[in-house]
Protein backbone atom coordinates (compact mmCIF):
# COMPACT_ATOMS: atom_id res chain seq x y z
CA UNK A 1 0.00 0.00 0.00
CA UNK A 2 1.28 3.48 -0.92
CA UNK A 3 1.15 5.98 1.91
CA UNK A 4 1.70 9.74 1.72
CA UNK A 5 3.35 10.79 4.98
CA UNK A 6 3.88 14.51 5.48
CA UNK A 7 5.74 16.31 8.24
CA UNK A 8 5.98 19.92 9.32
CA UNK A 9 7.52 22.04 12.09
CA UNK A 10 9.92 19.28 13.16
CA UNK A 11 13.41 19.74 14.56
CA UNK A 12 16.06 18.67 12.09
CA UNK A 13 16.91 15.47 14.00
CA UNK A 14 13.24 14.49 14.28
CA UNK A 15 12.75 15.04 10.58
CA UNK A 16 15.62 12.64 9.85
CA UNK A 17 14.19 10.01 12.21
CA UNK A 18 10.73 10.34 10.61
CA UNK A 19 12.28 9.63 7.20
CA UNK A 20 14.11 6.61 8.63
CA UNK A 21 10.92 5.36 10.24
CA UNK A 22 9.03 5.84 6.97
CA UNK A 23 11.56 3.59 5.21
CA UNK A 24 11.46 1.06 8.03
CA UNK A 25 7.70 0.67 7.57
CA UNK A 26 8.45 -1.31 4.40
CA UNK A 27 8.95 -4.26 6.76
CA UNK A 28 5.19 -3.98 7.40
CA UNK A 29 4.48 -3.93 3.64
CA UNK A 30 3.78 -0.22 3.76
CA UNK A 31 5.41 1.93 1.06
CA UNK A 32 5.65 5.30 2.73
CA UNK A 33 6.66 8.48 0.89
CA UNK A 34 7.73 11.12 3.38
CA UNK A 35 7.92 14.79 2.45
CA UNK A 36 7.21 18.33 3.69
CA UNK A 37 3.53 19.22 4.21
CA UNK A 38 2.09 21.87 1.92
CA UNK A 39 -1.26 21.98 3.70
CA UNK A 40 -2.89 19.54 1.32
CA UNK A 41 -4.39 16.15 1.96
CA UNK A 42 -2.19 13.23 3.04
CA UNK A 43 -2.51 9.92 4.86
CA UNK A 44 -0.70 10.94 7.99
CA UNK A 45 0.89 14.13 9.30
CA UNK A 46 3.80 14.12 11.76
CA UNK A 47 4.48 17.31 13.66
CA UNK A 48 5.57 18.77 17.00
CA UNK A 49 2.88 20.51 19.05
CA UNK A 50 5.49 22.37 21.11
CA UNK A 51 6.11 24.44 18.04
CA UNK A 52 3.43 27.09 17.32
CA UNK A 53 3.36 26.19 13.63
CA UNK A 54 3.16 22.55 14.62
CA UNK A 55 0.21 23.19 16.93
CA UNK A 56 -1.61 25.09 14.17
CA UNK A 57 -0.87 22.27 11.72
CA UNK A 58 -2.37 19.77 14.17
CA UNK A 59 -5.58 21.85 14.37
CA UNK A 60 -5.77 22.14 10.63
CA UNK A 61 -5.15 18.42 10.09
CA UNK A 62 -7.78 17.52 12.66
CA UNK A 63 -10.31 19.72 10.87
CA UNK A 64 -9.39 17.97 7.63
CA UNK A 65 -9.69 14.58 9.36
CA UNK A 66 -6.06 13.71 8.59
CA UNK A 67 -4.52 11.23 11.08
CA UNK A 68 -1.73 12.94 13.01
CA UNK A 69 1.28 11.95 15.08
CA UNK A 70 2.67 14.43 17.57
CA UNK A 71 6.34 13.70 18.34
CA UNK A 72 5.86 14.99 21.86
CA UNK A 73 2.81 12.79 22.52
CA UNK A 74 2.50 11.66 26.12
CA UNK A 75 3.30 8.03 25.39
CA UNK A 76 6.62 9.02 23.88
CA UNK A 77 8.89 8.54 26.92
CA UNK A 78 11.75 9.98 25.00
CA UNK A 79 9.65 13.10 24.30
CA UNK A 80 12.11 15.56 25.78
CA UNK A 81 14.90 14.63 23.42
CA UNK A 82 12.66 14.04 20.42
CA UNK A 83 11.11 10.88 19.02
CA UNK A 84 13.09 7.68 18.67
CA UNK A 85 12.93 5.78 15.38
CA UNK A 86 11.53 2.71 17.16
CA UNK A 87 8.73 4.73 18.74
CA UNK A 88 7.98 6.41 15.41
CA UNK A 89 7.77 3.10 13.54
CA UNK A 90 5.53 1.59 16.20
CA UNK A 91 3.25 4.65 16.41
CA UNK A 92 2.99 5.11 12.66
CA UNK A 93 2.26 1.45 12.12
CA UNK A 94 -0.48 1.49 14.76
CA UNK A 95 -1.93 4.73 13.36
CA UNK A 96 -2.00 3.49 9.78
CA UNK A 97 -3.49 0.15 10.79
CA UNK A 98 -6.22 1.93 12.72
CA UNK A 99 -7.03 4.04 9.67
CA UNK A 100 -8.24 1.56 7.10
CA UNK A 101 -9.55 4.48 5.06
CA UNK A 102 -6.49 4.04 2.83
CA UNK A 103 -6.81 7.68 1.94
CA UNK A 104 -4.12 7.18 -0.70
CA UNK A 105 -6.26 4.69 -2.54
CA UNK A 106 -9.29 6.94 -2.16
CA UNK A 107 -7.35 9.85 -3.60
CA UNK A 108 -6.18 7.75 -6.52
CA UNK A 109 -9.84 7.09 -7.22
CA UNK A 110 -10.30 10.86 -7.13
CA UNK A 111 -10.85 13.11 -4.13
CA UNK A 112 -13.68 14.45 -6.27
CA UNK A 113 -15.80 11.57 -4.96
CA UNK A 114 -16.20 13.29 -1.61
CA UNK A 115 -19.01 15.80 -1.06
CA UNK A 116 -17.81 19.16 -2.43
CA UNK A 117 -18.08 20.85 0.95
CA UNK A 118 -15.90 18.17 2.58
CA UNK A 119 -13.33 18.28 -0.20
CA UNK A 120 -13.08 22.05 0.14
CA UNK A 121 -12.47 21.91 3.90
CA UNK A 122 -10.01 19.03 3.64
CA UNK A 123 -7.93 20.86 1.04
CA UNK A 124 -5.84 22.74 3.58
CA UNK A 125 -4.06 24.55 0.74
CA UNK A 126 -7.33 26.37 -0.06
CA UNK A 127 -8.07 27.53 3.50
CA UNK A 128 -8.94 31.22 3.55
CA UNK A 129 -8.12 31.59 -0.17
CA UNK A 130 -10.37 32.91 -2.92
CA UNK A 131 -11.44 29.80 -4.81
CA UNK A 132 -13.03 29.12 -8.16
CA UNK A 133 -15.44 26.22 -7.61
CA UNK A 134 -16.83 24.26 -10.55
CA UNK A 135 -19.61 21.73 -10.64
CA UNK A 136 -20.65 20.60 -14.09
CA UNK A 137 -21.15 23.70 -16.18
CA UNK A 138 -21.68 25.96 -13.16
CA UNK A 139 -18.88 27.98 -11.57
CA UNK A 140 -18.91 30.24 -8.55
CA UNK A 141 -16.23 32.32 -6.87
CA UNK A 142 -15.87 31.68 -3.11
CA UNK A 143 -14.35 34.74 -1.46
CA UNK A 144 -13.72 34.08 2.24
CA UNK A 145 -11.83 37.35 2.81
CA UNK A 146 -14.91 39.41 2.03
CA UNK A 147 -17.46 36.77 3.03
CA UNK A 148 -19.11 36.76 -0.39
CA UNK A 149 -19.98 34.32 -3.18
CA UNK A 150 -19.73 35.53 -6.75
CA UNK A 151 -21.83 34.04 -9.55
CA UNK A 152 -23.21 34.86 -13.00
CA UNK A 153 -26.80 34.49 -11.89
CA UNK A 154 -28.65 33.90 -8.65
CA UNK A 155 -29.68 30.56 -10.19
CA UNK A 156 -26.01 29.52 -10.46
CA UNK A 157 -25.42 30.31 -6.80
CA UNK A 158 -28.53 28.35 -5.82
CA UNK A 159 -27.51 25.38 -7.99
CA UNK A 160 -24.03 25.37 -6.47
CA UNK A 161 -25.46 25.66 -2.96
CA UNK A 162 -27.80 22.73 -3.41
CA UNK A 163 -25.02 20.49 -4.73
CA UNK A 164 -22.49 21.12 -1.95
CA UNK A 165 -23.24 17.68 -0.54
CA UNK A 166 -22.62 16.03 -3.91
CA UNK A 167 -19.29 14.82 -5.33
CA UNK A 168 -17.80 15.97 -8.63
CA UNK A 169 -16.50 19.40 -7.63
CA UNK A 170 -13.30 21.00 -8.81
CA UNK A 171 -11.62 23.71 -6.78
CA UNK A 172 -8.88 26.03 -7.86
CA UNK A 173 -7.24 28.78 -5.80
CA UNK A 174 -7.53 32.22 -7.39
CA UNK A 175 -4.85 34.87 -7.27
CA UNK A 176 -6.24 38.07 -5.81
CA UNK A 177 -6.26 39.78 -9.19
CA UNK A 178 -8.10 36.83 -10.73
CA UNK A 179 -10.58 36.85 -7.85
CA UNK A 180 -11.75 40.24 -9.08
CA UNK A 181 -12.69 38.61 -12.36
CA UNK A 182 -14.20 35.49 -10.84
CA UNK A 183 -17.48 34.52 -12.47
CA UNK A 184 -20.29 37.04 -12.68
CA UNK A 185 -21.33 40.00 -10.64
CA UNK A 186 -24.04 38.60 -8.37
CA UNK A 187 -22.71 38.68 -4.82
CA UNK A 188 -24.33 36.89 -1.92
CA UNK A 189 -23.31 35.88 1.59
CA UNK A 190 -20.69 33.12 1.78
CA UNK A 191 -21.73 32.02 5.28
CA UNK A 192 -25.36 31.67 4.19
CA UNK A 193 -24.26 29.79 1.04
CA UNK A 194 -22.30 27.19 3.00
CA UNK A 195 -24.80 26.94 5.85
CA UNK A 196 -27.81 26.42 3.59
CA UNK A 197 -25.84 23.91 1.50
CA UNK A 198 -24.57 22.00 4.54
CA UNK A 199 -27.99 21.95 6.19
CA UNK A 200 -29.62 20.59 3.07
CA UNK A 201 -26.89 17.92 2.78
CA UNK A 202 -26.68 17.14 6.49
CA UNK A 203 -27.55 13.46 6.08
CA UNK A 204 -24.91 13.02 3.35
CA UNK A 205 -22.03 14.66 5.22
CA UNK A 206 -19.64 12.61 7.36
CA UNK A 207 -19.37 13.43 11.03
CA UNK A 208 -17.06 16.40 11.57
CA UNK A 209 -13.73 15.64 13.27
CA UNK A 210 -14.02 15.40 17.05
CA UNK A 211 -12.43 18.32 18.82
CA UNK A 212 -13.19 21.50 20.73
CA UNK A 213 -14.66 24.26 18.60
CA UNK A 214 -15.86 27.80 18.92
CA UNK A 215 -16.73 30.93 17.00
CA UNK A 216 -15.36 34.40 17.51
CA UNK A 217 -17.68 36.19 15.08
CA UNK A 218 -21.32 35.68 14.23
CA UNK A 219 -21.64 34.13 10.77
CA UNK A 220 -23.58 36.28 8.29
CA UNK A 221 -26.83 34.31 8.10
CA UNK A 222 -29.06 37.30 7.28
CA UNK A 223 -30.61 35.70 4.23
CA UNK A 224 -30.78 32.17 5.67
CA UNK A 225 -34.30 32.93 6.87
CA UNK A 226 -35.37 29.28 6.87
CA UNK A 227 -32.51 28.12 9.10
CA UNK A 228 -33.91 29.01 12.50
CA UNK A 229 -32.55 25.76 13.98
CA UNK A 230 -29.00 26.85 13.22
CA UNK A 231 -29.17 29.91 15.48
CA UNK A 232 -28.93 28.02 18.82
CA UNK A 233 -25.97 26.03 17.47
CA UNK A 234 -24.20 29.25 16.49
CA UNK A 235 -24.94 30.78 19.86
CA UNK A 236 -23.56 27.73 21.67
CA UNK A 237 -20.33 27.99 19.66
CA UNK A 238 -20.04 31.69 20.50
CA UNK A 239 -20.58 31.11 24.22
CA UNK A 240 -18.13 28.29 24.85
CA UNK A 241 -15.46 26.13 23.38
CA UNK A 242 -17.05 22.72 23.13
CA UNK A 243 -17.19 19.35 21.42
CA UNK A 244 -19.94 18.12 19.09
CA UNK A 245 -21.89 16.25 21.78
CA UNK A 246 -21.85 19.23 24.18
CA UNK A 247 -22.95 21.67 21.50
CA UNK A 248 -25.76 19.29 20.52
CA UNK A 249 -26.88 19.11 24.15
CA UNK A 250 -26.80 22.85 24.85
CA UNK A 251 -28.48 23.80 21.58
CA UNK A 252 -30.95 20.89 21.72
CA UNK A 253 -30.12 19.87 18.17
CA UNK A 254 -28.81 16.53 16.92
CA UNK A 255 -25.10 15.79 16.57
CA UNK A 256 -25.66 15.37 12.84
CA UNK A 257 -27.04 18.93 12.66
CA UNK A 258 -24.14 20.30 14.72
CA UNK A 259 -21.71 18.46 12.48
CA UNK A 260 -23.30 19.98 9.34
CA UNK A 261 -22.93 23.46 10.84
CA UNK A 262 -19.26 22.79 11.64
CA UNK A 263 -18.58 21.79 8.02
CA UNK A 264 -20.21 25.04 6.85
CA UNK A 265 -18.36 27.24 9.36
CA UNK A 266 -15.04 25.55 8.57
CA UNK A 267 -15.64 26.16 4.85
CA UNK A 268 -16.32 29.84 5.63
CA UNK A 269 -12.99 29.84 7.47
CA UNK A 270 -14.48 31.31 10.65
CA UNK A 271 -14.47 28.18 12.82
CA UNK A 272 -11.79 28.16 15.49
CA UNK A 273 -10.30 25.07 17.05
CA UNK A 274 -9.77 24.80 20.78
CA UNK A 275 -6.17 25.87 21.13
CA UNK A 276 -5.47 28.78 18.83
CA UNK A 277 -6.16 32.40 19.79
CA UNK A 278 -7.17 33.79 23.15
CA UNK A 279 -9.92 36.11 22.01
CA UNK A 280 -13.03 36.89 23.96
CA UNK A 281 -15.97 34.61 24.15
CA UNK A 282 -19.44 36.10 24.09
CA UNK A 283 -20.72 36.82 27.52
CA UNK A 284 -24.27 36.20 28.51
CA UNK A 285 -26.16 39.48 28.93
CA UNK A 286 -26.60 40.93 32.40
CA UNK A 287 -29.36 39.00 34.18
CA UNK A 288 -31.20 42.21 35.05
CA UNK A 289 -31.90 42.70 31.36
CA UNK A 290 -33.66 39.44 31.00
CA UNK A 291 -37.38 39.61 31.25
CA UNK A 292 -38.20 36.07 30.34
CA UNK A 293 -41.91 36.55 29.79
CA UNK A 294 -41.33 39.39 27.35
CA UNK A 295 -38.50 37.53 25.64
CA UNK A 296 -40.75 34.53 25.03
CA UNK A 297 -43.51 36.67 23.58
CA UNK A 298 -41.06 38.40 21.24
CA UNK A 299 -39.49 35.07 20.27
CA UNK A 300 -42.91 33.72 19.29
CA UNK A 301 -43.79 36.90 17.43
CA UNK A 302 -40.61 36.83 15.33
CA UNK A 303 -40.82 33.09 14.69
CA UNK A 304 -37.80 32.06 16.77
CA UNK A 305 -39.89 29.74 18.94
CA UNK A 306 -43.39 28.37 18.67
CA UNK A 307 -46.14 29.14 21.11
CA UNK A 308 -47.36 26.50 23.55
CA UNK B 1 -54.10 53.60 16.81
CA UNK B 2 -51.29 53.83 19.30
CA UNK B 3 -49.73 57.26 19.29
CA UNK B 4 -45.97 57.56 19.72
CA UNK B 5 -45.51 58.54 23.34
CA UNK B 6 -43.37 61.66 23.35
CA UNK B 7 -43.02 62.24 27.08
CA UNK B 8 -39.96 60.51 28.48
CA UNK B 9 -41.98 59.39 31.51
CA UNK B 10 -44.46 57.49 29.40
CA UNK B 11 -41.63 55.79 27.52
CA UNK B 12 -40.74 53.66 30.51
CA UNK B 13 -41.37 50.14 29.36
CA UNK B 14 -39.69 48.38 32.27
CA UNK B 15 -43.12 47.35 33.47
CA UNK B 16 -43.14 45.10 30.42
CA UNK B 17 -46.60 46.26 29.43
CA UNK B 18 -45.07 47.25 26.11
CA UNK B 19 -42.05 46.02 24.19
CA UNK B 20 -39.94 48.79 22.78
CA UNK B 21 -37.40 48.43 19.97
CA UNK B 22 -35.17 51.13 18.54
CA UNK B 23 -33.63 51.24 15.05
CA UNK B 24 -30.51 53.36 14.62
CA UNK B 25 -28.07 54.08 11.82
CA UNK B 26 -26.98 56.56 9.20
CA UNK B 27 -29.21 58.41 6.77
CA UNK B 28 -30.69 56.31 4.00
CA UNK B 29 -29.65 52.94 5.45
CA UNK B 30 -33.20 51.60 5.56
CA UNK B 31 -34.60 52.35 9.01
CA UNK B 32 -38.01 53.52 7.84
CA UNK B 33 -38.20 50.55 5.46
CA UNK B 34 -37.27 48.09 8.23
CA UNK B 35 -39.94 49.56 10.53
CA UNK B 36 -42.42 48.93 7.74
CA UNK B 37 -41.21 45.30 7.53
CA UNK B 38 -41.39 44.74 11.29
CA UNK B 39 -44.70 46.42 12.00
CA UNK B 40 -48.14 45.85 10.64
CA UNK B 41 -49.09 49.38 9.76
CA UNK B 42 -47.22 51.97 7.70
CA UNK B 43 -44.89 53.91 9.98
CA UNK B 44 -45.82 57.30 11.27
CA UNK B 45 -42.83 59.15 9.86
CA UNK B 46 -42.03 62.74 9.55
CA UNK B 47 -40.71 62.25 6.01
CA UNK B 48 -39.50 65.25 4.07
CA UNK B 49 -38.60 65.39 0.40
CA UNK B 50 -34.88 65.11 -0.19
CA UNK B 51 -34.13 67.87 -2.63
CA UNK B 52 -30.40 67.51 -2.94
CA UNK B 53 -28.60 64.23 -3.49
CA UNK B 54 -31.83 62.35 -4.04
CA UNK B 55 -31.23 59.02 -5.76
CA UNK B 56 -33.55 56.92 -7.93
CA UNK B 57 -35.09 55.05 -5.07
CA UNK B 58 -34.72 57.51 -2.25
CA UNK B 59 -36.52 60.80 -2.40
CA UNK B 60 -37.44 61.39 1.23
CA UNK B 61 -35.61 61.44 4.54
CA UNK B 62 -36.99 61.09 8.02
CA UNK B 63 -36.94 64.29 9.99
CA UNK B 64 -36.96 63.77 13.74
CA UNK B 65 -38.87 60.54 14.29
CA UNK B 66 -40.14 57.30 12.84
CA UNK B 67 -42.63 55.16 14.65
CA UNK B 68 -44.48 51.95 13.95
CA UNK B 69 -46.27 49.38 16.02
CA UNK B 70 -47.34 45.76 16.04
CA UNK B 71 -49.14 43.59 18.57
CA UNK B 72 -47.63 40.46 20.11
CA UNK B 73 -49.70 37.28 20.43
CA UNK B 74 -50.91 38.06 23.92
CA UNK B 75 -51.86 41.63 23.04
CA UNK B 76 -48.66 43.31 24.25
CA UNK B 77 -47.91 46.28 22.00
CA UNK B 78 -44.55 46.27 20.22
CA UNK B 79 -43.42 49.83 19.64
CA UNK B 80 -40.69 50.41 17.07
CA UNK B 81 -38.85 53.71 16.89
CA UNK B 82 -36.40 54.93 14.29
CA UNK B 83 -33.61 57.10 15.60
CA UNK B 84 -33.08 60.11 13.45
CA UNK B 85 -29.92 59.65 11.41
CA UNK B 86 -29.01 63.29 11.39
CA UNK B 87 -26.53 64.46 14.02
CA UNK B 88 -28.62 67.52 14.91
CA UNK B 89 -31.15 65.15 16.49
CA UNK B 90 -28.50 63.39 18.62
CA UNK B 91 -30.05 64.90 21.75
CA UNK B 92 -33.09 62.66 21.27
CA UNK B 93 -31.14 59.40 21.40
CA UNK B 94 -31.03 58.81 25.18
CA UNK B 95 -34.72 59.60 25.41
CA UNK B 96 -35.53 57.14 22.67
CA UNK B 97 -33.40 54.35 24.15
CA UNK B 98 -35.00 54.59 27.57
CA UNK B 99 -36.75 51.31 28.33
CA UNK B 100 -35.94 49.65 25.01
CA UNK B 101 -35.32 45.87 25.04
CA UNK B 102 -32.87 46.12 22.15
CA UNK B 103 -31.41 48.14 19.31
CA UNK B 104 -31.03 47.32 15.64
CA UNK B 105 -28.18 49.27 14.02
CA UNK B 106 -28.79 49.49 10.29
CA UNK B 107 -25.77 50.23 8.09
CA UNK B 108 -25.58 50.82 4.35
CA UNK B 109 -23.12 48.63 2.42
CA UNK B 110 -22.81 51.33 -0.21
CA UNK B 111 -21.29 53.77 2.32
CA UNK B 112 -17.54 53.79 1.85
CA UNK B 113 -16.86 53.63 5.56
CA UNK B 114 -19.29 50.94 6.76
CA UNK B 115 -16.87 49.80 9.46
CA UNK B 116 -16.34 53.35 10.75
CA UNK B 117 -20.14 53.78 10.79
CA UNK B 118 -20.40 50.52 12.69
CA UNK B 119 -17.91 51.64 15.32
CA UNK B 120 -19.57 55.05 15.56
CA UNK B 121 -23.06 53.66 16.18
CA UNK B 122 -21.90 50.98 18.60
CA UNK B 123 -20.09 53.71 20.56
CA UNK B 124 -23.15 55.98 20.48
CA UNK B 125 -25.42 53.25 21.83
CA UNK B 126 -23.05 51.87 24.47
CA UNK B 127 -22.26 55.36 25.73
CA UNK B 128 -25.95 55.73 26.56
CA UNK B 129 -26.54 52.18 27.80
CA UNK B 130 -23.69 49.66 27.81
CA UNK B 131 -25.96 46.67 28.54
CA UNK B 132 -28.43 47.18 25.74
CA UNK B 133 -28.65 44.14 23.39
CA UNK B 134 -27.67 45.16 19.86
CA UNK B 135 -27.79 43.56 16.44
CA UNK B 136 -26.26 44.95 13.23
CA UNK B 137 -28.04 44.69 9.89
CA UNK B 138 -26.27 45.73 6.69
CA UNK B 139 -28.52 46.72 3.78
CA UNK B 140 -27.87 47.46 0.08
CA UNK B 141 -25.27 44.69 -0.32
CA UNK B 142 -26.99 44.02 -3.66
CA UNK B 143 -25.77 47.42 -4.81
CA UNK B 144 -22.16 47.16 -3.65
CA UNK B 145 -19.64 45.03 -5.53
CA UNK B 146 -16.84 45.78 -3.09
CA UNK B 147 -18.65 45.14 0.19
CA UNK B 148 -16.74 43.00 2.67
CA UNK B 149 -18.11 41.75 6.00
CA UNK B 150 -14.62 41.47 7.48
CA UNK B 151 -14.05 45.18 8.36
CA UNK B 152 -17.46 45.20 10.06
CA UNK B 153 -16.44 42.16 12.11
CA UNK B 154 -13.17 43.87 13.00
CA UNK B 155 -15.10 46.95 14.17
CA UNK B 156 -17.36 44.74 16.28
CA UNK B 157 -14.34 43.02 17.85
CA UNK B 158 -12.79 46.43 18.57
CA UNK B 159 -15.94 47.55 20.31
CA UNK B 160 -15.62 44.61 22.72
CA UNK B 161 -19.34 43.97 22.17
CA UNK B 162 -19.55 40.75 20.14
CA UNK B 163 -22.93 41.42 18.57
CA UNK B 164 -24.42 39.62 15.54
CA UNK B 165 -23.93 41.23 12.12
CA UNK B 166 -26.17 40.08 9.25
CA UNK B 167 -26.48 41.37 5.70
CA UNK B 168 -30.16 41.76 4.86
CA UNK B 169 -32.63 43.63 2.69
CA UNK B 170 -34.84 45.93 4.76
CA UNK B 171 -37.61 45.59 2.16
CA UNK B 172 -37.82 41.86 2.87
CA UNK B 173 -40.06 41.06 5.83
CA UNK B 174 -38.61 37.57 6.37
CA UNK B 175 -35.02 38.85 6.40
CA UNK B 176 -35.94 41.67 8.76
CA UNK B 177 -37.65 39.15 11.06
CA UNK B 178 -34.55 36.94 10.88
CA UNK B 179 -32.39 39.84 12.04
CA UNK B 180 -34.73 40.19 15.01
CA UNK B 181 -34.28 36.46 15.74
CA UNK B 182 -30.50 36.97 15.92
CA UNK B 183 -31.03 39.83 18.39
CA UNK B 184 -33.29 37.66 20.54
CA UNK B 185 -30.95 34.65 20.30
CA UNK B 186 -28.07 36.79 21.46
CA UNK B 187 -30.12 38.10 24.41
CA UNK B 188 -31.10 34.68 25.68
N1 LIG C 1 -31.41 47.95 -3.13
C1 LIG C 1 -31.74 47.95 -1.86
N2 LIG C 1 -32.51 48.94 -1.39
C2 LIG C 1 -32.83 48.90 -0.08
C3 LIG C 1 -32.38 47.91 0.79
N3 LIG C 1 -32.85 48.17 2.03
C4 LIG C 1 -33.56 49.31 1.93
N4 LIG C 1 -33.57 49.78 0.66
C5 LIG C 1 -34.13 51.03 0.11
O1 LIG C 1 -33.31 52.08 0.60
C6 LIG C 1 -34.02 53.31 0.57
C7 LIG C 1 -33.77 54.11 1.84
O2 LIG C 1 -34.44 53.53 2.92
P1 LIG C 1 -35.12 54.36 4.13
O3 LIG C 1 -35.90 53.33 4.89
O4 LIG C 1 -35.81 55.56 3.66
O5 LIG C 1 -33.83 54.80 4.93
P2 LIG C 1 -33.77 55.55 6.34
O6 LIG C 1 -32.71 54.88 7.14
O7 LIG C 1 -35.11 55.64 6.96
O8 LIG C 1 -33.23 56.97 5.89
P3 LIG C 1 -33.34 58.40 6.68
O9 LIG C 1 -34.74 58.51 7.18
O10 LIG C 1 -33.03 59.39 5.62
O11 LIG C 1 -32.32 58.37 7.74
C8 LIG C 1 -35.46 52.92 0.35
O12 LIG C 1 -35.80 53.25 -0.99
C9 LIG C 1 -35.50 51.41 0.55
O13 LIG C 1 -36.48 50.79 -0.26
C10 LIG C 1 -31.54 46.87 0.25
O14 LIG C 1 -31.07 45.95 0.93
N5 LIG C 1 -31.27 46.95 -1.08
MG1 LIG D 1 -36.23 57.17 7.47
Amino acid sequence: MNIELKYTALAHADERRVRLAANALAAHHLVVHASDWNGGHCDVLVTDSRDRQGALALERARLAQIPTLDVCARDNRNGETGASVVWLVRSLHRLLREQPIAAGAEQAAGGARRPGLVELVIRGDLAGQPVLARHGSISVGLLPRTGRVLSHTLGDALHARSHLGAPGWQFQALKDAAAQQAPGEILTSLDTFFMEGAWRARTQLPRFADGQYRLRDWPDLGSATELIEVLPIVRALLRERAGIADIARSSRRSEQEVSACLWALAASNILLGGKSGGEYLVQAPAPARRNHGMWSRLAIHFGLTRSG
Amino acid sequence: MIRPPMEPATMQTQDAAVAKLVLAGPMGAGKTTAIRSITDAAPVSTEMPLSEGASDDKDTTTVALDFGHAVLEDGTPLLVYGMPGQERFAFMRPILLEGAFGVVIILNAVDEDVSAQCEHWLREITAIDADLPVVIGITHTDRSASFSIEPVRAAIRNSGMPVPAFTFDARDKQQTFHLMRALLMDMQ
